[in-house]
């Protein structure tokens, strides 16, 4: 056996990394993917394409994640970053530009360069809300059409950015948006699978979703694209000498375990989504605790509505500056008391998730950011 | 030999899988409760009787 060693992250250790606590897996995922992990496993009863496969039941699920996200249908990609490119791809051409939120993720501005596309980004509050407002997407697309001698042919909305956990105001921007014939990307990585979200009631045409980020899939990568009936003929296309397989995903994306465990998954979203209101309460209550002890500073928007809190924290640098171990003393000293997640090294800032924990967790965390100010 | 060791197998690994879900329900100090305590037996009493079939079976 190679020695690639046992994770047993998520066994020993409260992990924090918002990267990764809503995409810990259910047991019945990985009792899935145990069962369904051998290469092409999912093709057993293949019909010709992975979206119309019943055995696992595929295409009834696309049916019901359409239903569930308040779209009209739904297209498996290997991640959010895939169908973000997909839908580039489809909607824009050559001299084309595309406008994003200044809190926009990397992979967005990836997507459209390997599109060839250029990104104009809004604005934000800056230093310490980041906030982006309806006024900075309007600003933006005025002086991005003076610019370029046309309106943006798409914009890229982070529904919940990945640095402070801001939520963008999607219902008016994409309102302000359409106004001006401007169709709508929603990039809900950090959202869907985590909170309740209607396609429909925000009014947008396309959704990106991140399945091993927020939607507790294992077992390999997954993302789904969902889209308004009226894009539909642009982007799930199919392959003139393929008629079967949809051109934007290359025929089949995601062809392993990772879509027996996103369909495994799902009725727990459906069910855990209800909850939203809980993890909320829980990130308020962990931030309001620490920016009560003092040392803590919060880097978003309040009030705080999602899991993902960044915070300044001058209280661990100023131990950093003494300590033997440096900025290193922080990671260390958490990991010794069972908390994983934060960045090796860093005491200025840093950020964590409240997502997944019970009340006798959250507390022990909170008491334990709090306690490690005092050695 | 029949599915039984087959299907044993894998009805061993699924009690497995959910006993490390109770490590990761109750982690970091595995503090288990009069309740968590009594799943925990009756899993491995599942991955024991799972051992005995397919030892009787394929031994």
């Amino acid at each position: 056996m190679s020695d690639v060693g046992d994770r047993m992250t998520e066994e020993l250790y409260i992990n924090i990394n918002p990267l990764q606590t809503a995409g810990r897996t259910y047991a019945d995922t990985r009792k899935a993917v145990f069962s369904w992990m051998d290469g092409y496993a999912v093709c057993d009863a293949c019909k010709g394409s992975l979206r119309t496969t019943d055995k696992p039941p595929i295409r009834s699920f696309l049916s019901e994640v359409s239903e569930f996200l308040g779209m009209d249908d739904t297209m498996l990609t290997n991640g959010a970053r895939e169908a973000k490119f997909a839908v580039i791809h489809s909607i824009c051409e050559r001299g084309d530009w595309i406008l994003a939120d200044g809190n926009a993720h990397y992979s967005t501005m990836v997507a459209a360069e390997r599109n060839s596309i250029p990104v104009e980004l809004t604005e934000t509050t800056g230093h310490p809300t980041y906030e982006v407002t309806p006024k900075h997407f309007i600003e933006k697309i005025e002086e991005g059409t003076e610019k370029h001698g046309r309106p943006p042919a798409l914009a890229v909305l982070t529904h919940v950015d990945g640095n402070y956990g801001n939520i963008l105001d999607v219902k008016a921007i994409s309102k302000a948006c359409h106004l001006r014939g401007v169709p709508v990307l929603l990039n809900t990585a950090y959202s869907t699978g985590r909170m309740p979200v209607n396609g429909k009631s925000l009014g947008v045409d396309f959704m990106a979703c991140s399945a091993h980020k927020s939607w507790a899939t294992g077992g390999g990568n997954a993302g789904l694209l969902a889209i308004r009936e009226e894009h539909l003929d642009k982007v799930l296309r199919y392959s003139r000498d393929y008629p079967i397989k949809p051109l934007e995903i290359l025929g089949c994306s995601t062809r392993g375990s990772e879509v027996v465990a996103l369909i495994t998954a799902f009725p727990h979203i459906v069910e855990r989504v209800k909850n939203w209101d809980i993890e909320v309460r829980h990130a308020q209550y962990a931030l309001k605790r620490l920016l009560d002890s003092g040392g803590f500073d919060l880097l978003g928007a309040m009030p705080k509505r999602h899991d993902l809190i960044a915070v300044e924290t001058p209280a661990y640098d100023e131990i950093a500056k003494m300590h033997k171990k440096k900025g290193y003393f922080l990671s260390k000293e958490l990991k010794s008391r069972g908390i994983i997640g934060i960045k090796p090294g860093r005491t200025k800032k840093f950020k964590f998730s409240t997502f997944g924990l019970n009340d006798e967790q959250l507390e022990y965390l909170v008491e334990t950011f709090i306690d490690i100010k005092n050695i | 030999m029949s599915e039984l060791s087959v299907s044993k197998t894998y009805e061993a690994i699924y009690s497995l899988i959910d006993i490390q879900e109770i490590w990761r329900r109750t982690r970091p100090k595995h503090e288990l409760s009069d309740e968590d305590k009594e799943e925990l037996a009756g899993l491995i009493a599942k991955v024991r009787n799972a051992m005995d079939k397919i030892e009787g079976e394929a031994l």
